[in-house]
């Protein structure tokens, strides 16, 4: 048995087979490249130990006791037993104690068929029963619209818990009781929170679960499409699971996107829209002030003969057509082909952030994920990632809540984002601009008296930006016009020192960038549509139908 | 056998004992003295680690070993931690120490406070202890004014501050990282093992967690050396220890003995015998969680670490119950089960599930409906707990469990066929 340093590997006997593992992974994840399944309900990838479930214990030679494989980092020469009697054995065991209060309900319960517990009983589980004593029945709770909490099939593998304190920063699960009449709830028995709904994605058994989707049907019937989610800029991959033409559950679990199986409450709960009555599946003409079912055929010549009526009559240029930041870009394309074909200049998009000054201004690259997971300094101005981008925020979050990086945020909004945040700086509306200036070096004084915060708020900011090294500036919607233009080139406003800035513009939209790169040529949206824009847009919906 | 030296009771039953005039009247703070003033901190350790002291506090760790494991050259400043949550069923001899030379305890914090380069020491008690924490508080108050607390102890550069911090009555934070968890206001859960507090310890700094007794037995070895203190014990386990007897002797009381001391002496002389005259039965030699042993066992074992194990059981924290002859050891043991279920934090499974089970099964088999397999199935269940637990509170389920069921089988029968009983004779209406 030899380390190979240069390759970072080692050896391990798994069973008397010696194996080669990654040196310093985690023992059941190197069996589990092994392809060797350890069975387990606490373990979760990026949640911090826990080691409670015991299912996965294993004997490690020259220990007294059963090892967690959870816990156990592999070291060169490791002999470990995951098969044999004595393992078989505690496993069943196991799942004995977990079963011995269970209510056993599977026939009624909406995580039946997909339930870790379920699935490791099969497995590894004992065929007959030997608890004959009283179970401990606890009625199941509503704690949110979204949730309900039925305690009584808890395993405690506390990946709820962790995943509201870890993940989300949120905290509001927790453990109540001790021993054998513990449960997770919440604190005032309402759940106070995000309902980001990961707490129910991560739960093995049915104990949290989807108020929306109990006694829905059965996961095995559902048809499970893989899409992005159609709210904002992050394009978080979601999983529908639909049965006929109703959408009943939008999940994030199998982890293949971007966002791994992070989901938002728009997100995971934001979906109803899709099985309303009232959308529009078909085309409709009105005649005589009533609209009435049309075919394709009928409605397109229709359009078509009402558009070149009206480009006949006052000119092509009587004809705008507008894209949007909420379609794909191959539907942004074809629009700008109908406006060639009508042969209208008046083409265009609402944006929902001046992307074009924006990328005009912009004085270095946009941030990635790696740039917001490596910087010392994150700056938020002018918007809020938890509203506008929430995996974004997520995403950031992360390095702070572990202290690698600090964050700063001023925004005239009260930001959710600004618990974590080392300063926040609250601006009148529209202060943006002045602060920047102060921050830019002009005089603290005025900027913060326009800016509506104190001179040394501006200094103290202007002192954590100017000591960072890898700083990401985060832009939001609420900068406009000179503010928007210096906040996408603070890197080269701050003085002091080399540093690495990217930037971030914080869309709201989920193809905002897209409709700025595929429509972003053409005539400005208050141009089209004249001052009374937004009076319009504000009464008409702004996404298509 | 010649009076044996006292060493942790020697100022037991002193007037105002728990003062410091008194203390210092009597040694008082002359170890420290010497380590501080006279001693390299390596020294200290060395003369600890010479002492063969092992942990009161139920595992028999040995101390010097203990501090030996932190590390030197850390960064991060280094906590002296005190456990004196002793809630082990059976067990009062800190709260001894505590009332009666709590400025021995205070000057055991400091010590190990200057071999380890600590500045802060903890000391966590009972929930159930208010009056115990009171005297504490006086003391370390009386110690400050007298500058052997604080900044610049005896005018030396060493500085150390003592505080007392008041558990909430959960069983689960006497166990050392469930304490730290606590202290640190979190809830009272075991963490994973490793890393070990002597490494990730209180606020993830390196931590050295010792019993009350532990801690105050350390100026007694600094005033007069390891060699002497390891010379009133055996080989393995050095000096003397407090044992507190409870249960069917005429004179239970806390009792200083030298390790290795026979368990029958101190059932016949010290205690005053088994009351009334009974016949001895059964004694748990070292808290509640230890296995029990049978009346014939405990006449021929010494009290040290090796003797007792022979005969299966532990010395632990030093709590020994005595049962005569009229009692039942089903339900002393049923008792033991209805506590540690009660007492499980619940953290893994199979000692919160399990503990609940056994616990049902016991009181079924109380209220007259044991089964013939239940014995088997107590013992399947103990199996499943056993060694597969986070801490060792599930082992301090079934250890008693499995012992009494070995080393008394009649009760469990009896209990058993109490139900057979009840079947042929219906209660009288």
């Amino acid at each position: 048995m030899s380390t190979d340093t240069t390759s970072q590997t080692c050896t391990i006997t798994v069973d008397g087979v010696p194996v080669v593992v990654p040196a310093g992974a985690l023992l059941i994840e190197a069996l589990k490249m092994q392809g060797i399944d350890i069975p387990n309900f606490c373990y979760y990838q990026n949640l911090p130990a826990q080691a409670s479930c015991r299912m996965c214990l294993v004997r490690i030679e020259k220990m007294p006791r059963l090892q967690p494989s959870c816990t156990t980092i592999v070291k060169d020469g490791m002999a470990v037993e995951v098969n044999t009697p004595e393992i078989t054995d505690m496993r069943r065991g196991m799942l004995e104690f977990m079963l011995a209060d269970h209510p056993l309900d599977c026939p009624v319960c909406d995580r039946g068929g997909e339930c870790e517990l379920q699935d490791n009983v099969f497995k590894f589980g004992h065929v007959d029963a030997r608890f004959t004593e009283d179970k401990h029945p606890i009625p199941d709770v509503d704690i949110s619209p979204f949730i309900y909490n039925d305690a009584q099939r808890c395993v405690f593998c506390y990946r709820c818990v962790r995943v509201c304190d870890v993940w989300m920063d949120v905290g509001a699960l927790a453990k109540l009781n001790r021993g054998s009449h513990e449960t997770i709830g919440t604190f005032d028995g309402w759940l106070d929170c995000e309902h980001c709904g990961n707490c129910v994605d991560v739960c093995p058994t049915g104990t949290l679960m989807h108020t929306s989707y109990k006694y829905g049907p059965r996961p095995w019937n559902l048809d499970e499409t893989e899409t992005t989610c159609s709210y904002c800029a992050d394009g978080c991959r979601v999983r529908l699971g639909s049965r006929g033409n109703v959408v009943h559950r939008s999940v994030a679990r199998q982890g293949t996107g971007i966002n791994e199986e992070y989901l938002c409450v728009k997100g995971r709960y934001g979906f109803d829209y899709i099985n309303s009555g009232e959308r529009v599946t078909q085309p409709l003409i009105r005649k005589h002030g009533e609209l009435r079912p049309a075919t394709w055929d009928d409605a397109l010549e229709h359009v078509a003969k009402r558009l070149g009526d009206i480009a006949k009559a006052k000119g092509a240029d009587a004809v705008a057509v507008l894209g949007s930041t909420r379609i794909t870009n191959e539907a942004n394309v074809a629009i700008a082909i109908v406006a060639d074909a009508l042969d209208t200049t008046q083409l265009s998009y609402k944006p929902d952030f001046d992307l074009a000054t924006f990328m005009k201004s912009v004085a270095g690259r946009l941030a990635t994920k790696a740039d917001i997971a490596s910087a010392d300094t994150i700056f938020v101005i002018g918007g809020d990632p938890k509203e506008d981008q929430p995996l974004t925020a997520h995403q950031l979050l992360q390095p702070v809540l572990k202290g690698r990086s600090a964050l700063y945020v001023a925004s005239s909004r009260l930001a959710r984002i600004r618990k974590r945040a080392s300063q926040f700086v609250h601006l009148r509306p529209g202060g943006e601009a002045v602060l920047l200036l102060g921050l830019a070096g002009g005089s603290s004084d005025v900027s913060a008296k326009s800016a509506g915060c104190a001179p040394s708020d501006v200094e103290a900011l202007r002192k954590a930006l100017e000591a960072s090294r890898r700083l990401v500036v985060m832009v939001g919607s609420e900068c406009h016009g000179a503010a928007l233009e210096a906040a996408a080139a603070l890197g080269s406003l701050l003085g002091d020192g080399e540093r690495h800035v990217t930037y971030r513009p914080l869309v709201e939209d989920n193809n905002s960038v897209g409709a700025y790169d595929t429509l972003g040529q053409g005539v400005a949206y208050s141009e089209v549509i004249g001052a009374l824009g937004d009076l319009i847009t504000a009464s008409t919906p702004s996404e298509p139908t | 056998m010649a009076d044996p030296v006292k060493v942790v009771s020697k100022r037991f039953g002193i007037p105002d004992s728990h003062t410091l005039d008194v203390y210092l009247q009597h040694d008082g703070y002359v170890a420290l003295e010497k380590a501080v003033k006279s001693m390299q901190p390596a020294e200290v350790i060395d003369e600890v680690k010479k002492s063969a002291l092992r942990g009161r506090g139920g595992a028999g760790f040995p101390t010097g070993m203990k501090w030996g494991f932190v590390p030197k050259d850390s960064p991060k400043p280094k906590y002296i931690v005190c456990n004196a949550d002793e809630s082990e069923p059976g067990t009062f001899k800190d709260r001894a120490v505590m009332e009666f030379d709590p400025h021995s305890l205070i000057e055991g914090c400091l010590i190990a406070a200057y071999a380890l380069g600590s500045h802060t020491c903890y000391i966590y008690i009972r929930g159930e202890y208010g009056w115990v924490q009171d005297i504490m508080d006086v003391a370390i108050r009386e110690a400050y004014a007298k500058g052997y607390c604080g900044k610049n102890i005896l005018g030396t550069d060493f500085s150390c501050d003592v505080y007392t911090h008041p558990g909430a009555g959960a069983y689960i934070c006497g166990e050392e990282t469930a304490l730290l968890n606590s202290l640190e206001g979190k809830r009272g859960h075991p963490r994973i093992k490793p890393p070990f507090p002597a490494v990730e310890g209180l606020y993830g700094c390196p931590t050295v967690v010792n019993n009350v007794e532990t801690l105050a037995t350390v100026p007694w070895i600094i005033q007069h050396g390891g060699d002497t203190f390891r010379q009133l014990g055996t080989e393995k386990s050095g000096g003397t220890r407090l044992v507190s007897v409870c249960g069917h002797v005429n004179k239970p009381g806390v009792y200083e003995i030298p390790l290795g001391y026979p368990m029958k002496d101190l059932l016949e002389k010290e205690c005053g015998g088994i009351r009334n005259g009974n016949k001895l039965k059964a004694v748990i030699p070292g808290g509640s969680s230890v296995p029990i042993i049978t009346a014939e066992e405990a006449y021929r074992v010494k009290l040290d670490f090796e003797s007792i194990g022979e005969v299966g059981s532990m010395l632990g924290s030093g709590g020994v119950i005595v049962m005569d002859e009229t009692a039942d050891v089903f339900e002393s043991t049923f008792r033991l089960v209805h506590f540690y279920k009660h007492e499980s934090c619940g953290w893994c499974t199979p000692c919160r599930d399990g503990g609940d089970w056994m616990e049902q099964i016991f009181d079924r088999i109380s209220i007259g409906g044991g089964r013939s397999e239940d014995l088997d199935l107590i013992t399947s269940l103990g199996r499943n707990i056993e060694g597969k637990s986070h801490c060792a509170l599930g082992d301090a389920l079934v250890w008693p469990i499995t012992s009494a069921m070995k080393k008394f089988p009649e009760d469990f029968q009896r209990a058993l066929d109490r139900g057979k009983k009840l079947l042929r004779e219906p209660a009288a209406v």
